[in-house]
């Protein structure tokens, strides 16, 4: 059976903090929208933020996308470079190359892609210095 | 028993239908619909923003009334901090003593039970690690979380309001000194709000409230300023159930988290409690420990059945504070032993009340939220609210919800005049041959010109 599907794209600006958690938010009432297990809503919003912020303070620019069907939430985020030389490094928590700047915002605590990693059923990251950063991650909704 | 009370009602012979309160309502819960402003009642959460903008006081409180007092041979008046910053230069015993005055057998002070409950979060704070912890104790928040963040419910302390506290220590007291049953008490909440009414009717967590009922300030206020200069300053309360500063400071915004340790932060003012939320659902509060949100602005003192500005409240209560002990003699064991035979905690788990999915059924939710996206993008919008919903968006949801139809949006209805209009121009010009009067074509011709130019 061919199953309902929800395709967005968000565009998102490389240090724009005023617009910043906007794609994360609308992506939050989409799921509220549908019925989602608040569960799965806490879980989705906390990786939709993370990688949304990440796009923000460590990217030149890019974008966040979600899929839904009624078993799935997908999300993938992709930006324009810079990239991030060593991908085990970016995932140990604390690890961080924020800038002081960013910093000195309560951001770039080193917390961003562990959270993601934690609060997702798949995690797949892919990075090329000079080009850019592909993220997808998952989770399963549970009910069906 | 009815699951939905709600004391904010609508007044139907005093609506205009005209759209303030649909604009500020901060759950969406309000439409107006055949002329008048209908409550959504999963949707209200009772913090009265409609009642504080109607300009025709058609936004009203369902509240008990204080005559019932004849019905119940004991009684007892419940005053919350917030009343006592009413009266210019009054004592907070001669405003004790004036309730009394009005006939009841009794008068406590929820700050009284506030302190208890200060005692308890403390307690909770310390025996379990999650982490920021919601107060419980303003009823519209936590009808707030229930309704829009309930993926937060498990956030919210599980501690019985104050109030709630209060009204039980002195069930207790009454039985124990004067062999007085819950039945022949009759436990009176002087309210600032209609969410306390609210959560006395129908409680959030537990099966039946200790209070009996709930009258508004307002009602009262009269009574007592006109007994007040009768009562001397220092009149001697016969009761031990008296705040000290630190309960009394739960009328204002940063009473409550005042004793509490770690990162604590106080919100004050329904919109700004919902930006807050919506900054922890995504995780970005990793660093407080505490959230004392209140709905009023100002907390308690800015409840919108209170008579008085809630600044000039706030002052006069943090005056009448100067004159307290700052903390309460406590009964370190007595109140331990309170908090682990459970007296604090409510007595059923916290449910959430997801309200806003449109379908029970996920997929058939995604179609509908397909359906709203394609008509939203048909919305000029602009959110002008004719249509009665607060917003395009919010419209749209409620034609995919079947709620409402296209037309009611006044530019869509309009533009639909339009097309049609211009049709019947295009066939009132296919006159048949038979019957042509180029007079007339020309006339029509003429006017088409002018409209091009």
């Amino acid at each position: 059976m061919l199953q309902n599907k929800l395709s967005y794209a968000f565009p998102i600006e490389a240090s724009d903090f005023t617009k910043a958690g906007d794609a994360a938010g609308k992506i939050k009432k989409i799921l509220k929208l549908a019925g989602l297990p608040a569960t799965v809503i806490r879980r989705v919003a906390i990786i939709a933020y993370e990688a949304e912020m990440n796009i923000v303070i460590h990217s030149v620019g890019g974008s966040l996308s979600l899929d839904l069907t009624s078993t799935r939430v997908e999300m993938a985020s992709q930006d324009n470079g810079p990239g991030i030389p060593d991908i085990d490094l970016a995932l140990q928590e604390g690890y961080s190359t924020a800038s002081d700047e960013v910093r000195a915002l309560g951001f770039g605590a080193g917390m961003g892609l562990p959270n993601i990693r934690r609060n997702a059923d798949h995690f797949c990251i892919q990075s090329e210095v000079g080009v850019g950063t592909n993220l997808e991650v998952w989770i399963d909704i549970g009910v069906s | 028993m009815e699951n939905s009370f709600h004391s904010v009602r609508l007044l139907e012979e005093e609506c205009k239908g005209c759209t303030n309160c649909i604009k500020h309502c901060p759950t969406e819960a309000i439409r107006v619909y055949q002329g008048k402003a209908r409550i959504i009642n999963e949707l209200c959460i009772d913090c009265g923003e409609c009642i504080r903008v109607c300009p025709n006081y058609a936004k009203q409180t369902i509240i008990d009334e204080l005559k019932e007092i004849h019905e119940y041979p004991y009684t007892v008046a419940l005053l919350a901090p917030s009343f006592f910053g009413q009266f210019p230069n009054a004592t907070v015993n001669q405003v004790h003593q004036g309730v009394k005055d009005l006939g009841f057998n009794l008068v406590a002070q929820v700050g009284y039970g506030a302190e208890h409950v200060n005692f308890a979060i403390r307690q909770w704070m310390q025996e379990n690690p999650l982490r920021p912890l919601i107060s419980s104790a303003c009823p519209t928040i936590v009808r707030l979380v229930q309704v829009r963040f309930d993926e937060l419910v498990d956030h919210v302390i599980p501690l019985e309001a104050p109030v709630e506290i209060t009204a039980g220590l002195v069930r207790e007291q009454l039985a124990k000194e004067k062999g007085l049953s819950d039945k022949d008490v009759g436990v009176f909440f002087i309210s600032p709000c209609p969410a306390k009414v609210s959560a006395i009717k129908i409680p959030i967590a537990r099966g039946q409230s200790q209070i009996t009922a709930a009258i508004s300030m307002r009602e009262v206020y009269g009574a007592i300023m006109s007994k007040l200069a009768t009562i001397p300053k220092d009149v001697v309360l016969e009761t031990d159930l008296l705040a000290s500063a630190l309960g009394m400071l739960w009328g204002r915004r940063g009473g409550e988290v005042y004793a509490l340790e770690g990162t604590r932060v106080s919100v004050d003012g329904v919109y700004n409690v919902i930006n807050i939320l919506e900054d922890m659902a995504m995780g970005k509060l990793p660093e407080v420990d505490y959230l004392e949100l209140q709905a009023c602005p100002g907390g308690c003192v800015g409840g919108p059945l209170v008579t008085q500005n809630p600044f000039i409240a706030k002052a006069r209560l943090e005056a009448l504070c100067n004159g307290l002990p700052a903390a309460p003699k406590w009964d370190r064991d007595d109140l331990l032993y309170r908090y682990q035979k459970g007296d604090y905690f409510w007595k059923l788990p916290l449910q959430s009340k997801a309200v806003l999915s449109m379908d029970g059924d996920i997929s058939t939710a995604l179609s509908m939220i397909k359906q709203r996206e394609i008509i939203e993008k048909e919305l000029p919008g602009l959110d002008c609210g004719a249509c009665g919903s607060p917003t395009c968006q919010c419209l749209a949801e409620d034609i995919a919800r079947g709620m409402a139809s296209n037309n009611d949006c006044i530019f869509h209805l309009r533009q639909a005049v339009q097309y049609v209009a211009a049709d019947l121009w295009r066939l009132a010009k296919q006159v048949p041959p038979t019957i042509a009067s180029q007079q007339v074509l020309n006339a029509m011709d003429e006017e088409d010109d002018n409209e091009d130019k």
